[in-house]
């Protein structure tokens, strides 16, 4: 019988796409890590993604792949990456080097598939497109609509304005 | 009279032509092919209307991928061909004919079980994203249709000039009687990222709180998540310290560290700190204090004790003389309460002063109670603060027997050690309760609270329990 390192398991996108990776590299997702465990044999039944297309979970398995030795990150570590700053690894930043959809949904997907690491990558990275920018530009970088009055924006941004200059 | 045969009296033989009864037809034959005739499908509503036959436009014929204008409404050109050679070229058609035709065949297609696969693939062309391509395989059977358009794709190309996250994909269903129907857009992945609040609130929490704070003004979702997140909120109070120009107050640390028993305060902000953020210890290293106009100055030896408000629980705009060192600040908010400001005045206790009014005809703010505001500190930690709440009641109203005047304050002081604005509020509230006992009849609750404070009830002053000195007690009503 095959090692725990060396099983595999089978994925099914939500194009229904089949993808066979091993079971240590699908296990960076939570989700499927608990699926494993609920299912008890891996390999046999198909996983289904269902919210993530093929392109992005290959994307999101590239990704894990990498990432497989990588220790688990216990709680400490989670509270800690709050006060870290937005820095990224160089092979990761090279791997958020995408358009901003497929940034987008890796994001969705790491959210969805429940790989915490993968979805800090994601807003550290779009962390990094919002800093420096004003409301305006953030609004046309993300294409995001305001929908605040005029005289709410004002209000908000008298009572922030502090910060401005710091 | 014998009526000359119909085509309905007369069905059609064998034989190839037909000689009529009657002495009005003796010579007349007809050429009659029982092969050729076909029947239709007239409903007897389209006699009675008269429905004139409309000559239909020369058909489309299909001969390449993709549909043709007319499919994107439901109509199947490709079938248009068939529908041709059965009622023959002769006749011109009514549009219940083409109707009776299609439902036919679109019934059959059902039975003969047409089966559409839907593949979506992500191409990019010219750079702009192209989203979706929806290819539609038909397996038309036995339908007899022309070669090669057995598969039929309709790609739908979702353009959007400029920013690839405007891009939408769409998706189109076939209805199963020839008929495409737009399905719900599906917003792009920016929307629905952007629209999760967990991964708003990650993408937050990574930026400096400058930056936090600035971008709160985009929209809507940046600035509910960040009102509803207390890790965000706290992020920013712990990181941003801002000395607002002129709200930098000194206190004589000779007496006690804490305020306590100030001496004369040294209201010469020194050169270069006016503005200067706080550092860790929220002090500033003496850059020349000491001001020789008032006798008990804050040694130059002595680094001074800097309040630093905190903005995020006072209006940014400080009212205050600074001139005279004197601050108000205007605090944001708390349910039920009419007013609060904190009073920084020199050679004075700080004041945080808390005003209700009748709740009758002015609620107060309506800022809940709980919240992560409730644990910010006022101002720097370590420093007393004398609680003021004052409850203010002036009414002018006019009566059947003349005009009413009412007037009813009453103010109560106390002395807090440094406790965070939901501490000061509740403490606040107490003290509200009592100064009702003497403007009103007390009420249930203040008797609770009295007896949670003392069970056994043995002071009956309740402001001897609470430790509140009530200052002010005022309750007039003049008739006019």
């Amino acid at each position: 019988m095959a090692s725990e390192g060396e099983q595999t398991v089978k994925l099914v996108s939500s194009d229904n796409v089949e993808i066979v990776t091993e079971r240590k590299v699908a296990e960076r997702s939570m989700l499927i890590k608990n699926m494993i465990e609920d299912l008890g044999a891996p390999g046999e039944e198909p996983i289904p993604i269902m919210n993530v297309s093929e392109a992005v979970l290959r994307k999101v398995l590239e990704w894990c792949t990498h990432h497989k030795n990588d220790p688990a990150p216990s709680q400490d570590d989670d509270a800690d990456s709050r006060k870290k700053t937005t820095d990224i690894e160089d092979w990761d930043q090279k791997f958020m080097q995408v358009d901003q959809e497929m940034l987008f949904e890796i994001i969705l997907a790491a959210n969805y598939m429940d790989i915490k690491a993968l979805l800090d990558v994601g807003c550290k990275t779009v962390a990094n497109m919002i800093k420096g920018k004003s409301p305006e530009e953030i609004r046309k970088t993300f294409n995001i609509q305001n929908d605040f009055t005029p005289e709410e924006e004002d209000q908000i941004r008298r009572e922030n304005e502090w910060a401005e200059d710091r | 009279m014998a009526r000359p045969p119909g085509r309905r009296r007369a069905p059609p033989t064998d034989t190839d032509s037909t000689t009529l009864a009657g002495p009005a037809f003796a010579n007349l034959s007809i050429n009659f092919d029982p092969n050729k005739i076909r029947y239709y499908s007239i409903s007897k509503r389209d006699t009675k209307l008269k429905i004139k036959p409309l000559p239909m436009p020369p058909l489309p014929l299909r001969d390449g991928i993709g549909l043709l204008p007319l499919e994107r409404f439901g109509f199947e050109w490709t079938r248009a061909s068939e529908f041709q050679r059965e009622l023959g070229s002769g006749r011109p058609w009514v549009m219940r004919d083409m109707m009776d035709m299609f439902e036919a065949l679109s019934m059959n297609s059902d039975e003969k079980g047409l089966k559409f696969k839907t593949e979506q693939v992500d191409e990019k062309r010219a750079g702009y994203e192209v989203k979706k391509i929806e290819s539609a395989t038909r397996e038309e059977g036995e339908m007899g249709t022309v070669k090669g358009e057995k598969e039929m794709e309709d790609i739908e190309m979702a353009t959007e000039i400029g920013d690839a996250s405007m891009a939408r994909s769409r998706k189109r269903k076939y209805s199963g009687r020839g008929r495409y129907e737009e399905a719900e857009e599906i917003p792009s992945a920016s929307e629905r990222a952007f629209g999760t609040t967990e991964i708003v609130e990650n993408v937050l929490a990574f930026l400096p709180p400058s930056d936090l704070l600035l971008c709160l003004s985009t929209c809507k979702t940046f600035k509910n998540c960040y009102d509803n997140s207390r890790e965000l909120k706290l992020k920013t109070s712990q990181e941003v310290y801002k000395v607002v120009t002129g709200a930098l107050i000194y206190r004589d640390l000779r007496n006690n560290g804490n305020g306590l028993n100030p001496g004369p305060v040294n209201t010469q902000p020194p050169a270069g700190a006016v503005g200067v953020p706080t550092n860790a210890n929220n002090t500033v290293p003496n850059q020349g204090t000491s001001n020789t106009s008032t006798p008990n100055t804050t040694p130059a030896s002595e680094a001074p004790v800097i309040f630093a408000v905190n903005k995020l629980l006072f209006e940014p705009v400080v009212r205050g003389r600074h001139n005279q060192a004197h601050e108000t600040h205007q605090f944001k908010g708390a349910k039920g309460v009419q007013r609060a400001r904190l009073i920084c005045e020199p050679g004075k206790e700080n004041v945080f002063e808390v005003i209700f009014s009748n709740p009758r005809f002015s609620n107060g703010w309506s800022v809940a109670h709980t919240g992560s505001w409730t644990k910010l500190h006022l101002y720097d930690i370590g420093m007393q603060v004398q609680l003021r709440v004052t409850y203010s009641d002036h009414r002018h109203y006019e009566t059947p027997r003349g005009e009413v005047t009412v007037t009813k304050t009453a103010t109560a002081t106390l002395s807090c050690p440094s406790a965070t604005a939901g501490q000061l509020f509740a403490r606040a509230r107490q003290v509200h309760a009592i100064l009702m006992g003497y403007l009103f009849v007390l009420s249930t609750s203040t008797t609770d609270l009295m007896k949670s404070i003392d069970p056994e009830m043995k002071d009956s002053k309740p402001e001897n329990l609470i430790a509140c000195s009530v200052t002010t007690v005022k309750r007039e009503k003049h008739l006019s």
